[in-house]
């Protein structure tokens, strides 16, 4: 753990960064725990570090009949149990007066039409100008009938001031997912739609656009000649939690690796864009996973394992399994734990194996990218422990964020013997502060007009249609004693082992 | 950077018909192939009635976005009413096929002429839009056009590297943001590089503290205007919390202005503007040139130099202090024209705290009595 220090005073309010236009947020599912613990401690830290205009406004909208008074209390209630609290009571008092709450029901056209009066009221009250952005923190069974209402009232027709945001999962399989890009592309413009990917609003993943294409050393060896493979894992501690109604239904597969480790392999391994912008970055993560295939679609085993934890040793303590879960199938095929291997069918990275996993109830929280490099042509200097120590470029994305490179060097000493060490960037020691929260980022991106961090509808589906063999495979009625399992505690199942082993590799032990 | 076409050459009409010839442009054209936007309306004042200097204005923005341009350009002489232009241009986007173009209306006469035709004026302006007001002069109350625009702009935009007398400039720059009007200075933005290295210079955290320990600095900048090198002794003092205490003018080779501050823990601060002579100060006159941040402590790493690469390091150097200073180089920068950090302010709005902030130290400063001179 980082140990922040005093601010740097130099550095404070030193962001002259852009700030949006005046504009009212409106937050459907605002009575949800999304709106308390995520998005308002994110606006209000941004209203902290003056990124937003004094007019904000945000609109709550549910079902619950509150008042605005007790909507304010509840997000008062949500910045002192989930965010920093609200510090100085001005800013506080400030930020509360743009905080307004509409009851409205999801399928009720008239509930919309109070809202929209709200709306219109607000833009004089408070000079909004009619700009507005619509964040959907709703169960995504409501997607499409809040966007149908929205698009039916006449509430999101002017791309130029409105804006719609939609948080994952978009659709559940390939066809789910066209089916609610077209109910977003009959009301609205592709240009107004933002699909939050929180993974995207994380600073080391941002660092790796930045590592990539801001430094010449590393892009000349970013392919096929230099790298022998790339191994992406975002690996989880905890188990199901109290999700478990929604991961019946999703799993792994659809929970983390068809959106968060996706964006990492494609932030890895597109072709540099020809500009910082949103369609030009998107561009090449279409291309890149357009040229993706799982390593072997006719046996499908060579290339995609799933498993479930059983119960193990947790820091010391022993958990269930998940079958034993509360509100969770006791004959569950639900994967908790999901390995896969691609190829990418272009110049740039044909034969490089592209490993990614993600699982529950790992050993440890982490999550990163590692690019392992060839071995070198012909061993001069003799390993002090007789190892291989390709190089590996490891990008942290949590915890200990920041990028480390390991290579050989020579031991102290009369004999010239090799031994791997570490060049290590770490952000906490470099800027001795900690990174901005990712939806501070993507919210504020998102009132700016900068979609260069949102997903763009091909790009789903692009991504719904690469695992789209997996997903049949797996979502098709199994014996449950045919789904493999893995303790609690450990790296996944044997199979995950395997499905590397095989081509003479290893996952890594982090 | 995307380039700009031109839709309709500028055209001159009476007053009046503005509205009606800007209609007959889009009419003109279908919207197929040419969209009417706007999504801010500018406002120039352009003292000098420097046409090719307002087009220049005119083809970044218009680059950037579509918006509607209304162009001041006062003329000296009697007043015969104001004549009008009217154009339109568009920026060619890579991504899109159509063209989405914005109006330019350019207004000649003397500055009676615009008083009196200020209510029409005001017709001219989109309504729901926000309203930047550039004003390429010094800060004038005693305009009467000054202060309306004052008024109605969102953010009035002004460049210090062109006022006329600084010191008196900024003060009334510092009296306009006491009122509450969102101002902009673009030659604040021209710090920016200078804050930024020099931030960083004390971002690693075992230099953190040694921040504290800046006792003594010296800010080197190009002969000409001093606003740079007192925005950015505000800039700094405000954030390390020193008050001015004293001022005096030195004169000489560099007309050397000294001002001493009290500082955290009630330490003595010494600062030294030195006004450089350089043969060609380029297009903006007192861009800062070297930076020293000094102290008096034995064993700190607050002792840090930054100077221009163009311009060289000696001065900062010298006495030895190349031997006990970290040295920073700053690469020259390219793109602080006016024009380029104008389209950065066009995609800000309210007001800007840090510079607030900063502006009331430089007050402090020049308000101080002046020994020495």
């Amino acid at each position: 753990m980082v140990q922040l220090l005093e601010e740097n005073p130099l550095r404070v309010g030193l962001l002259q960064e852009r700030t949006p236009e005046p504009l009212i947020l409106v937050i459907f599912g605002a009575s949800g725990d999304l709106t308390a613990r995520k998005l308002v401690p994110a606006i209000y830290n941004l209203k902290q570090q003056r990124r937003l205009p004094p007019q904000l406004t945000i609109v709550g909208v549910a079902r619950r009949d509150w008042s605005h008074d007790y909507f304010r209390e509840q997000m008062r209630a949500g910045l002192e149990n989930y965010g920093q609290g609200v510090g100085a009571e001005e800013l506080w008092q400030d930020f509360a007066d743009g905080l307004y709450y509409c009851s409205a029901s999801m399928d009720d056209p008239k509930g919309y039409q109070k809202l929209n009066d709200l709306l219109s009221e607000l833009d004089q009250k408070r000079g909004t100008r009619g700009n507005r952005v619509f964040y959907l923190a709703v169960s995504p069974q409501f997607f499409p009938e809040a966007i149908m209402q929205l698009g039916q009232a006449g509430m999101i027709k002017d791309p130029s001031k409105t804006r719609l945001v939609i948080e994952k999962p978009f659709g559940r399989d390939l066809a789910s997912c066209q089916e609610l890009n077209k109910v977003v592309q009959k009301v609205c413009d592709e240009r107004q739609v933002y699909r939050i990917d929180h993974y995207l609003g994380k600073e080391t993943v941002q660092n790796l656009l930045v590592l990539r294409f801001a430094n010449a050393i590393f892009e000349p060896l970013w392919n096929r000649q230099y790298i022998d493979h790339i191994q992406i894992t975002v690996a989880e501690s905890v188990g199901v939690e109290d999700r478990a109604g929604y991961y019946e239904t999703a799993g792994a597969l659809r929970d983390m690796l068809q959106n968060h480790l996706m964006q990492l392999f494609c932030l890895t391994a597109m072709e540099p864009p020809s500009q910082m912008e949103a369609d030009a970055l998107r561009n090449e993560k279409v291309k890149v996973i357009q040229a993706t295939r799982l390593a072997d679609t006719k046996d499908l085993q060579n290339a995609a394992v799933r498993a479930q934890y059983a119960k193990g040793w947790m820091k010391g303590k022993e958990v269930v399994g998940y079958r034993q879960e509360p509100g969770v199938n006791p004959n569950s095929t639900t994967a908790t734990y999901v390995a896969m291997k691609f190829f990418i069918d272009n110049w740039r990275w044909q034969g490089v194996p592209f490993y990614l996993r993600t699982g529950k109830r790992m050993p440890k929280k982490v999550s990163e990218i590692a690019i392992q490099f060839r071995d070198v042509p012909y061993l001069l200097f003799q390993s002090a422990a007789s190892q291989v120590s390709p190089n590996i470029l490891t990008l942290r994305i949590q915890p200990n964020e920041g990028v480390a490179l390991r290579f050989e060097a020579k031991m102290p000493g009369t004999e010239l013997r090799s031994r791997s060490v570490e060049m290590d960037f770490a952000y906490g020691k470099t800027f001795g502060v900690g990174g901005s929260d990712a939806y501070d980022r993507l919210l504020i991106d998102c009132m700016l007009g900068d979609q260069t961090l949102f997903t763009r509808a091909d790009e789903v589906e692009a991504a719904w249609k690469l695992v789209t063999p997996a997903l049949t495979l797996w979502d098709a009625p199994t014996d449950p004693e045919l789904v493999p399992q893995y303790e609690a505690g450990t790296w996944g199942p044997q199979a995950a082992d395997q499905l590397i082993n095989r081509d003479g590799r290893q996952w890594r032990r982090l | 950077m995307s380039s700009v076409i031109s839709l309709y050459s500028p055209k001159d009409v009476s007053f009046s018909q503005i509205d009606q010839e800007l209609s007959k442009i889009w009419q003109a054209y279908g919207e197929h192939a040419a969209a009417r936007a706007s999504t801010f309306n500018l406002i120039v004042y352009e003292p000098t009635a420097d046409l090719a200097a307002v087009q220049n204005t005119i083809d970044v923005i218009a680059s950037q976005s579509p918006c509607r341009v209304i162009c001041l350009l006062p003329q000296s002489g009697e007043d015969e009413g104001i004549t009008a232009q009217v154009a339109s241009y568009c920026p060619i986007q890579k991504s899109r096929s159509s063209l989405v173009c914005g109006e330019y209306i350019t207004l000649m006469g003397t500055k009676e002429a615009f008083d009196r035709v200020y209510p029409l004026l005001m017709e001219l302006i989109l309504q729901d839009l926000p309203v930047f007001v550039w004003w390429k002069d010094s800060p004038d109350l005693e305009s009467r056009l000054f202060e309306r625009l004052m008024t109605i702009a969102d953010r009035l935009i002004l460049d210090s590297s062109q006022f006329s007398n600084v010191s008196q400039d900024l003060i009334l720059v510092s009296n306009l943001l006491k009122a509450e009007i969102a101002v902009a200075d673009l030659n604040w933005r021209r710090l920016a590089p200078w804050q930024e290295l020099t931030a960083q210079a004390f971002d690693p955290p075992d230099r953190r503290s040694a921040v504290w320990d800046i006792d003594g600095i010296t800010i080197d900048y190009e002969r000409g205007n001093n606003s740079q090198a007192l925005m950015f002794l505000g800039w700094i003092a405000s954030r390390l919390q020193w008050q001015p205490v004293r001022q005096s003018l030195m004169g000489g080779d560099y007309n050397l202005h000294h001002i001493w501050f009290t500082g955290r823990e009630g330490i003595e601060v010494k600062a030294e503007l030195a006004a450089i002579p350089v043969g060609d100060p380029g297009t903006v006159l007192g861009d800062l040139i070297g930076l020293r941040l000094s102290s008096s402590r034995q064993n700190t790493n607050a002792c840090n130099i930054f100077c221009s690469e163009s311009t060289g390091c000696m001065r900062m150097e010298a006495a030895g202090s190349a031997q006990s200073y970290r040295t920073h180089l700053v690469t020259p920068l390219t793109d602080q024209s006016a024009d380029v950090l104008l389209v950065q302010q066009m995609q800000r709005s309210g007001r800007e705290m840090l510079y607030e902030e900063s502006i009331a130290v430089t007050t402090q400063i020049l308000e101080l009595p002046v020994t020495g001179t």
